[in-house]
């Protein structure tokens, strides 16, 4: 049995796929990687029983260096982002408390007011300490502790992100990792889902400095919710997100979302079901993104690559394999197109480092083995001590019926992007108003808040079939086939077998 | 009574009674009328609707009145020959003076004359016609309900009626027909807006038209795909909510050497190149990169903790040498048990096992705290990382050898029940190797 996959199964399975030639890149495959890693960060602690854990980021570097992946790319230390830079993004009173909040000061503060604070916790006391009503404000607590070193956990994760766009930007590099970026959850006035500062919505800002349209798709199995949210209203960042929809956090990324007013159509979501596999992710993600790729024609791509959406994830409910999962960066990658790739979600965190360690290896165009090497971490990995992990025996809940219909709402909202003669892709500037604009009375346009509670149903609910012709016509692959290391050959997914 | 007072003081009616020609504004006079007594609680609303238990809304009420009325008018009629001054049966009904009894006899004879020679005009009767089918049509729907196998009840016609109403009630063609409706309260209203502005001429059409669309939740559910039934939370928007995006205005590409403004402002970005180090002379060849373990080893006992600690060792040494300063720059002085425990005394290590014992994680306690109070020499940082390189590391290589094969644990951390650690104590690693499935060239438990 070979120990590894050769060089060749490799290009059999990323065959599947847009490989353009880029002039960096002439051969379709090396790229120049530039890789953000600050060695302090596996050294945060949200709490004991957080499923959060930064620890699982200096065990994919591990990992990653043992594999000696380091020798094909460029590795940085980031630069912290200041509270400045982070305040592009977020407001100015929420960063203020971010960088002055900490432990000490939190238990002292509920030490001196602890006598007063109301017991009931929910109803504001009148002698409530402002640091506990700003907690409530800033929805700083319990999902998202006050743990020590806060907010220079949050300067290294937005600092790395910062620079692999400035990276980007200046075109010195085609990849840029940052795994401990991708706090997808982080708002612009408030914390959220374990994610304080949104590194990536400050990476993208970044990125829109030099590039026109910017493409971000999320693979975490929770919404995307913070970048889908800062970039709502803008036809200049299209957010894809594929996640779990249905009693389940946050809630938000309902299909029929579909962005606002100049940003209508800019925003997709993929609601899924439990137990989705690799096949059926594969099924829609690859036409989806290809579409996507077609009619948006990105000058930059942002991959948040949240490793819950992985089989036996402590908080997620899908069963990916690390396979499948960087299976949607192998196909981003081809493309050739600056891309952007961030970490996120990961809560079993040997399941993380195996996940973003393979994924750096497709970054930098190798196969790597699937006995890990040696190292510190080596017994985090047992029983079996491999790369790769199997998928649960779990039920599929998405029925393939359900994954059609799916595909088919979203190309149908696709199409009206297409048809959208707001959006020009050609080498122009977007007209500030579109024909659709003109429509509304912008006086009338909520200034708060949008949804006033009253309910809205009256969308069409006949789909138009006929899109699934088009994926058929336009998929690429027939098969791809990729051998395994027990050395079976396994088809991954066949999308036309006419081929 | 005081509208009514006037009524009753003489007023002369009859006067009026003959100018009223047309069948409507004989409805409408004979309507209001309706309203001014029901609202005064001149009629007693069992003697017009009889025995039955429900309370339909006003206007079926006023049908029902006019029914009964006509029915005493033509009671009455039957009975024509004892005068009008002859106290007949509709006093009863109508318990109020004379003159207006006779003023809503007269309507009544009017609209009745109306319907009974104008079928072939169904619109004049609305009040009639369209409350009681509309009635048969729910009393159906509801036995359907009650029991959908009996389609006993259900003719044809009576099925185009019913998809009839529900076109009217619940989706009004207007409301299909707009495919591109949009998702937002502001916009569709206006497009409500203007439809019924259309529509003034329906009158009371055009008023329903603006009250929510009404549509069962099970209905709507029945019309979406998967889940999208499911509470759906909405993406606010707001400037507190939206990143400010500037918009595109040129298309800047770096200048390295000519704008130094934006080389300066943005190399700080770059942070600390760490990699390629300069000072790094070993070469690598290229066949190590991406390369897992070897096969098989020639350890007495593969697959043993001792076994897996020499590797790990030999694996150190080797990746030391290669990154050179760099290993310590990337903390691989901070990583994994070997480096890491040193700092710790055996007996440290055994009350830092307790601690995590004594504050389980199930209890929602934290072994921090205490930990941090217990070892004053130590920070914070220290101990989170005792616990991640030593203390988590320790436990799951034990647990792989105890469960082997059956590990599906969804938390690195675990919980303490299964695991006793008590073996650390003052052994950190037990000089027990044990088989791993995967790599079980040798097979069995040896000492």
């Amino acid at each position: 049995m070979p120990a590894s996959p050769t060089a060749a199964s490799a290009d059999t399975y990323s065959s599947g796929g847009s490989s353009l030639p880029s002039p960096s890149a002439p051969d379709a495959r090396k790229r120049r990687v530039s890789y953000f890693y600050e060695p302090s960060i596996g050294d945060y602690y949200y709490g004991q029983g957080h499923p959060m854990k930064p620890h699982r980021i200096r065990m994919a570097h591990n990992l990653v260096v043992h594999y000696r992946l380091h020798h094909l790319m460029e590795v940085c230390r980031p630069y912290p982002a200041s509270a400045a830079d982070i305040r592009r993004f977020h407001s100015e009173d929420y960063v203020d408390f971010l960088a002055s909040i900490t432990p000490q000061f939190l238990a002292a503060s509920a030490a001196t007011f602890g006598a007063s604070v109301a017991d009931d916790g929910n109803s504001v006391h009148p002698f409530e300490s402002s640091s506990s009503r700003q907690l409530r404000r800033f929805n700083v607590g319990e999902d998202c502790p006050v743990f020590e070193g806060l907010f220079e956990f949050c300067q290294a994760s937005a600092g790395g992100s910062i620079g692999a766009a400035v990276k980007l930007n200046r075109g010195d590099a085609d990849i840029a990792i940052n795994w401990a970026g991708g706090l997808h959850h982080a708002k612009k006035c408030e914390a959220s889902g374990f994610c304080y500062v949104n590194d990536i919505v400050l990476g993208i800002l970044e990125l829109l400095k030099f590039h026109k349209r910017v493409l971000y798709v999320d693979i975490d199995v929770h919404h995307g919710d913070g970048v889908e949210e800062a970039f709502y209203t803008t036809d200049r960042v299209m957010t894809v997100s594929f996640h779990k929809f249905g009693d389940f956090f946050p809630g938000t990324g309902h299909i029929k979302d579909v962005g606002f007013g100049t940003g209508k159509y800019y925003a997709l979501n993929v609601p899924l079901n439990d137990g989705i596999d690799d096949e059926s992710f594969r099924g829609l993600f690859r036409p989806l993104i290809s579409k996507v790729m077609e009619i948006y024609q990105p000058d930059a791509v942002v991959l948040q690559c949240g490793a819950d959406s992985l089989a036996g994830d402590r908080l997620g409910c899908f069963n990916l394999s690390v396979r499948g999962h960087a299976d949607c960066l192998r196909f981003l990658r081809s493309f050739n197109v600056p891309l952007m790739v961030l970490g996120g979600g990961g809560y079993t965190m040997r399941n993380v480092a195996r996940c973003w360690c393979y994924e750096t290896a497709v970054a930098v165009g190798v196969e790597p083995d699937n006995k890990l090497p040696y190292s510190e971490y080596y017994e985090y990995f047992g029983p079996d001590y491999t790369l790769h992990i199997e998928p649960k025996n779990m039920e599929n809940k998405n029925s393939l019926s359900d994954l059609e219909k799916i595909r088919n709402v979203l190309l149908e909202h696709l199409s009206r992007l297409q048809h959208s003669p707001s959006v020009p892709f050609q080498d122009r500037p977007p007209k500030t108003e579109s024909p659709e604009e003109e429509e509304v009375d912008m006086d009338q346009r909520p200034t708060c808040k949008l949804w006033d509670g009253e309910s809205y149903d009256s969308e069409p609910e006949d789909l138009a079939p006929h899109y699934g012709d088009i994926v058929e016509s336009h998929s690429t692959p027939s098969h791809d086939k990729t051998e395994n290391t027990a050395g079976s050959v396994v088809t991954i997914f066949k999308l036309n077998s006419s081929h | 009574m005081a509208e009514l007072s006037h009524y009753g003081d003489g007023r002369m009616l009859d006067s009026l009674m003959l100018t009223c020609s047309s069948v409507a504004s004989a409805e409408a006079e004979l309507r209001s009328l309706f309203y001014q007594l029901s609202s005064h609680s001149v009629l007693p609303t069992e003697l017009l609707l009889g025995p039955e238990a429900v309370r339909p809304d006003h206007s079926e009420l006023f049908a029902c009145w006019v029914q009964r009325l006509h029915a005493q008018v033509a009671a009455d009629g039957e009975k024509k020959g004892d005068g009008e001054e002859r106290i007949d049966a509709l006093d009863r009904w109508l318990p109020f003076c004379p003159d207006l009894r006779r003023r809503i006899k007269k309507l009544v004879s009017i609209l009745v004359a109306a319907r009974s020679c104008s079928s072939e005009r169904p619109d004049n009767l609305v009040f009639k016609r369209r409350s009681d089918s509309l009635w048969n049509v729910l009393l159906m729907l509801k036995n359907v309900a009650a029991d959908p196998c009996d389609k006993a009840g259900l003719n044809q016609e009576l099925k185009d009626q019913i998809l009839r109403v529900r076109k009217v009630l619940f989706l009004r063609a207007e409301e299909i027909s707009i495919s591109d409706m949009e998702e937002f309260p502001y916009r569709s209203r206006k497009r409500k807006a203007r439809f019924c502005s259309s529509e003034t001429s329906r009158g009371a059409e055009g008023e329903m038209l603006q009250q929510p669309t009404r549509r069962s939740q099970r209905t709507l559910g029945l019309l979406k795909i998967g889940d999208s039934h499911l509470p759906r939370t909405r993406i606010p928007v707001g400037s507190s909510f939206q990143a400010d995006v500037p918009h595109w205005t040129e298309s800047p590409s770096y200048k390295h050497d000519s704008d130094d403004y934006v080389e300066a402002d943005d190399s700080r970005w770059l942070g600390t190149p760490v990699w390629p180090a300069k000072a790094c002379n070993v070469k690598i060849i290229e066949e190590k990169i991406g390369k897992g373990r070897a096969d098989f080893c020639y350890c007495a006992h593969p697959g043993s903790v001792e076994c897996i600690k020499i590797h790990v060792n030999s694996a150190r040494l080797q990746l030391k040498s290669n990154l050179g300063s760099v290993f310590r720059y990337w903390g691989f002085y901070e990583m994994g048990e070997e480096d890491v425990s040193k700092s710790w005394t055996s007996e440290e290590q055994t009350i830092f096992d307790n601690l995590v014992r004594l504050n389980p994680l199930s209890e929602g306690k934290s072994f921090l705290e205490p930990a941090s109070k217990y070892f004053t020499s130590k920070s914070k940082k220290d101990i989170v990382s005792y616990y991640y390189n030593v203390y988590v590391l320790r436990r799951m290589s034990n647990r792989t050898r105890v469960l082997s094969g059956s590990i599906d644990s969804e938390d690195d951390e675990g919980n303490d029940k299964a695991y006793d650690l008590r073996s650390y104590a003052f052994v950190p690693v037990p000089e027990v190797s044990y088989s791993i499935s995967s790599q079980s060239r040798c097979i069995g438990w040896m000492s």
